[in-house]
């Protein structure tokens, strides 16, 4: 699972970070908001989100709860703890500087 | 019970993680439904969006392969949490802990107050003591005389201030209940020297005090302590200027009380009678055979020690010149030599030794404590080597290992300390079962900051030992072996087996000083219980009854005297079912009772005197109390004669005089200087009428001294050696009852005939001579009880040690075990080689310990009683015991060793 999902991993625990950085959220509803967020550009991997959710927790970047929802159902929900909120600026501030990057190169590459 | 905690944590992750799934599954149906996808379609892209689900699951439960450790971080450090995963591990530990630490605190607590902590005086590090020294003379004693002391102060450049003081145990009478105290006569100048402050009233300067030309007291000054103050005068302000009666001393009044904490020099010191050295007659006098009193000195500041000792001996050079009473030839004879010592090692002097051992003691039980507690450590860490395993290959890091393994140890230990704490304090509380008169400053022993200190300190240093062994145990490479899963057992490490069988010997090697220790106090204990009193302790009752004088010194008080101890004797003995009723006034084991030494020496030899106790005995004293007779007779009536009562030796007196036991018809004379009667005519010779057996005067392990009996003769026949008017008058006496009657109902009529015969005399210390032979030994006693309970402990600690470690090991190799025998060995092979595996451990660990032992044991050599440091015997049974407990602690897994069945050990595999 290595070499080609690191880059992948490490997006997956970005973009996770930022919606559960909302306000509690169980798994399908992150599901839900990337897929609406990205304009169905992001299609994320249902099967990945699972695991990444409970690395995130082992971390300690995100705490669980069980929660009834509206619907009275009882689901895993997901708030960003202070930890996980440094994580996640640190985190946007590398993506921003590698896009940047790669535009650069890009651009004078022509 | 490890399979099935760790299989109820697993089917619990496992519902965790099934809702969770089965959740995002029906949660994506209802969506697609309410778009209007049919159930059935509905459910078919749910799951094929969310993909294989036994994979998922997998990579969710890998993620998790460190869930118990964050149980412990995502619960906030429950304790409750931490103590339900290994009950028993976590219970054994704190409660090991609590103990080795709490003893460690207190007695350091103890240790604090009394040896480290300098004198509650202001800045009590230039106070010194000073004492005498001669190698050319046994001297008896080795303070100042009144004389020495006095030229010290005049001569001297070194000191701000200097103090004289004795000291005295006598009764308080004239208050609701006589009491008796402990007292000391003190220079005005001693309170200066300590710069003490009184709490109320004042100190006393030498215009308080009249001294008669014969050297007796008309009127003296007196402070009392602060508590006696508070416990028998109710605190009231009048106190001041109040007379009151000590002993014989006549004309005492109160001009002061002291501060509480003021203890000087004994702490239940209770009263000061101030007296001016320069108006005693003896100021003229050296006195170089007479240096029984106490000199308290301080330094001028920045002046050491040393410089001190130098000044004073260039004084003691001077000595010859400045007193008549000391020859040129004589002094050099002598080689008298001046000393100064701090005074905090005059104060707590002998209790060094025994506390220092009870130091010793809880350290070494600390160790153990904590070898056991590594050991376990490391056995539990093991067990958690898979899934630490499985978490670093995932990537956790090193310091979130330690992290977590820090926290657990950490609420183990935070209990533990609040336990020790309990222990401590409880300790504290009780002054650990002492009373004062046996360790100085004891009261000044609290629990505060620094105790506080040593136990944070120590549950710290235990909390660091615990995580670090498990994380060393722990962090191995061994992943490849956990991770192949087909080994289901971890076989530990060569090192890791090293380890433990060193923490084993450890154990055992730390064990065997303490138990030795122990054996040899109780050899002691049993030595001391069986020595020759030189009397029969047994159904004998005593009393003491204290007679005040009158307020004049004339004859008459003395006849009054004898005449109130005649009736009461004369009454006691009417008493239905008394035997026989005797008085003495020296009375075996009486603690400070070797404070009155007379001088006498045989007639005719005036000038080879020595040193004896004074006893007064009714005629019938020494057979009421078995004292062998061993040469002569008792008094008899014609001894009772004021001019010439004959005289009973002891045998030890008999040798000293005379070289021989047979003194009886030989005389003794007071020396020169002391055998002139008050009237100026000369003292007669004594006649020796009898030779008595030997006892203790002071302490059992002191042994006899020297003792001179005179009957119960009026006015007695001593010279007034003292100022104070004569501790030799035979006015409080001991009584010894033999009777059938219970003390219920001797005690009562024995204070109604007292009272009868006189309403202002009160019966003091009543109970068995037996009690006063017990009370010799508890000192001894209680520091070998210490002694043993910590040995007792240690032993089984580490005996549990041994067997778990013994058990775990094994319990290992059974697989090992499964194919010898199914290869055909004999199962007592198996057994005999697990034994030898642990008796192996246990023999090294002995050997050490033995080495260990002996030389420690020197340091027991103040305490001990007729028992040598090194005794071969108390070594031997006590290696030989551990051998044995030893053996018992392998017997278990051995047998089970043997008792393998080999089928069921290699398909565990």
């Amino acid at each position: 699972m290595a070499g080609k999902s690191d880059l992948l991993q490490g997006t997956l625990d970005l973009l996770i970070l930022h919606v559960a950085a909302l306000g509690p959220v169980h798994g399908y509803a992150i599901a839900q908001r990337l897929r609406q967020i990205s304009k169905t550009a992001l299609q994320v991997q249902q099967g990945s989100l699972y695991p990444a959710l409970h690395r995130l927790e082992e971390r300690g970047w995100l705490r669980s709860e069980w929660r009834s929802t509206d619907t009275g159902r009882e689901a895993k929900f997901y708030t960003v703890t202070r930890a996980g909120r440094k994580q996640l600026e640190a985190e946007r501030l590398n993506w921003e500087r590698l896009a940047e990057a790669i535009a650069l190169v890009l651009r004078t590459a022509e | 019970m490890r399979w099935l905690r760790n299989a109820l944590r697993r089917s619990r992750l496992e519902r965790d993680i099934g809702r969770e799934l089965q959740f995002h599954l029906d949660q994506h149906v209802e969506d697609l439904v309410a778009r209007g996808v049919p159930e059935a379609e509905a459910r078919r892209r749910a799951r094929i969006e969310l993909g294989g689900v036994p994979r998922i699951r997998e990579e969710m439960r890998a993620a998790r392969a460190l869930q118990w450790l964050d149980t412990l971080s995502r619960d906030g450090r429950d304790a409750r949490r931490v103590l339900s995963k290994t009950p028993g591990f976590s219970v054994t530990i704190v409660a090991m802990l609590a103990i080795a630490i709490g003893v460690a605190a207190a007695i350091f607590a103890l240790v604090d107050a009394v040896l480290i902590r300098p004198l509650p005086f202001a800045e009590s590090d230039r106070l010194v003591a000073i004492h005498h020294d001669a190698s050319g003379v046994d001297l008896p004693w080795h303070g100042v005389s009144t004389g020495t002391y006095l030229h010290y102060r005049a001569g001297n450049r070194v000191f701000e201030d200097l103090g004289l003081y004795f000291e005295r145990i006598d009764t308080l009478t004239d208050l609701a209940e006589p009491e008796q105290v402990h007292a000391a006569f003190v220079s005005p100048s001693v309170f200066s020297t300590l710069r003490a402050q009184p709490f109320l009233g004042r100190f006393p300067t030498n215009a308080d005090t009249e001294v008669a030309p014969s050297g007796l007291f008309l009127r003296a000054a007196v402070v009392i302590s602060h508590d006696l103050w508070t416990r028998r005068f109710g605190g009231s302000p009048d106190i001041i200027g109040r007379p009151i009666r000590f002993g014989n001393v006549p004309g005492l009044h109160i001009v002061g009380v002291a501060a509480p904490g003021f203890h000087f020099p004994r702490p239940d010191t209770q009263v000061w009678i101030a007296f001016p050295p320069e108006m005693r007659e003896n100021r003229l006098r050296a006195s170089l055979r007479g240096l029984s009193n106490n000199a308290v000195a301080r330094l001028k500041p920045g002046v050491p020690v040393d410089e001190a000792r130098a000044d004073l001996n260039r004084l003691v050079r001077s000595i010859p010149d400045a007193f008549p009473d000391v020859t040129a030839a004589q002094f050099d004879q002598m080689g008298l030599r001046a000393d100064a010592t701090p005074l905090k090692d005059d104060v707590v002097g002998d209790v060094r030794v025994p506390l220092l051992m009870l130091l010793t003691t809880a350290a070494l039980l600390l160790m153990i404590t904590w070898a056991n507690a590594a050991n376990l450590s490391l056995v539990r860490a093991e067990r958690l080597r898979r899934e630490v395993a499985v978490a670093r290959a995932l990537g956790a890091g090193t310091r979130h290992l330690i992290h977590r393994f820090l926290a657990e140890s950490s609420v183990l230990a935070a209990i533990a300390a609040s336990l020790a704490s309990i222990v401590a304090s409880t300790a504290v509380d009780l002054r650990f079962g002492f009373a004062p008169t046996e360790i100085p400053r004891l009261g000044e022993v609290a629990f505060d900051g620094r105790v506080w200190g040593i136990i944070g300190g120590l549950a710290a240093a235990s909390a660091l030992l615990l995580a670090l062994t498990a994380f060393f145990s722990v962090n191995r490479p061994h992943v490849f072996v956990a991770l192949t899963g087909s080994l289901t057992r971890i076989i530990s490490s060569r090192r890791d087996r090293a380890w433990r069988r060193a923490l084993v010997t450890a154990q055992v090697a730390l064990t065997l000083p303490l138990l030795i220790g122990a054996a040899l106090m109780a050899k002691s204990i049993w030595k001391l219980s069986h020595v020759d009193l030189g009397f029969d302790p047994s159904g004998v009752f005593t009393f003491t009854l204290p007679v005040p004088p009158a307020r004049d010194q004339s004859g008459d008080f003395y006849r009054g005297v004898a005449r109130i101890h005649a009736s009461v004797l004369q009454h006691v003995r009417a008493l239905p079912g008394v035997q026989s009723a005797e008085a003495v006034t020296l009375f075996p084991l009486t603690p400070g009772s070797g404070y009155d030494n007379l001088r006498i020496a045989p007639s005719g030899r005036p000038d080879a005197w020595t040193y004896t106790s004074l006893s007064y005995a009714t005629p019938g004293y020494f057979a009421a109390m078995k004292i062998p007779m061993l040469r002569g007779r008792t008094f008899e009536t014609a001894d009772l004669n004021d001019r010439a009562p004959g005289v009973i030796v002891s045998v030890r007196l008999a040798r000293t005089l005379f070289d021989t036991v047979d003194a009886v018809g030989r005389r003794v004379q007071w020396p020169k200087g002391s055998d002139l009667r008050d009237d100026g005519t000369p003292f007669a010779p004594y006649v020796i009428v009898g030779v008595v057996g030997d006892v203790a005067t002071d302490t059992l392990q002191e042994g006899p001294t020297p003792i001179l009996y005179f009957p119960h003769v009026y006015p007695p026949p001593i010279p007034a050696v003292t100022f104070v008017v004569s501790n030799y008058i035979p006015d409080r006496q001991v009584y010894t009852v033999r009777t059938t009657l219970p003390l219920a109902t001797l005690a009562p009529a024995v204070r109604r005939i007292v009272r009868e015969v006189d309403a202002t005399l009160a019966v003091t210390r009543f109970g068995t001579v037996q009690q006063r032979v017990d009370d010799s030994m508890a000192r001894t006693r209680l520091t070998m009880l210490l002694l043993i309970v910590a040995a007792v402990t240690a032993l089984f600690i580490g005996m549990v040690g041994v067997h778990a470690v013994l058990a775990y090991t094994s319990a290992q190799r059974i697989p090992e075990f499964g194919i010898r025998l199914a290869l055909g060995a004999d199962p007592r092979t198996i057994v005999s080689m697990v034994l030898r595996q642990g008796l192996a451990v246990v023999a090294i660990g002995i050997v050490v310990g033995l080495a260990g032992a002996s030389g420690l044991t020197r340091f027991l050599r103040g305490v001990l009683y007729d028992v040598a440091p090194l005794d071969p015997a108390v070594f031997a049974a006590m290696a030989a015991l551990v051998a044995a407990v030893a053996l018992a602690a392998c017997y278990v897994p051995a047998r089970r060793a043997g008792r393998v069945d080999p089928v069921q050990a290699l398909k565990a595999e």
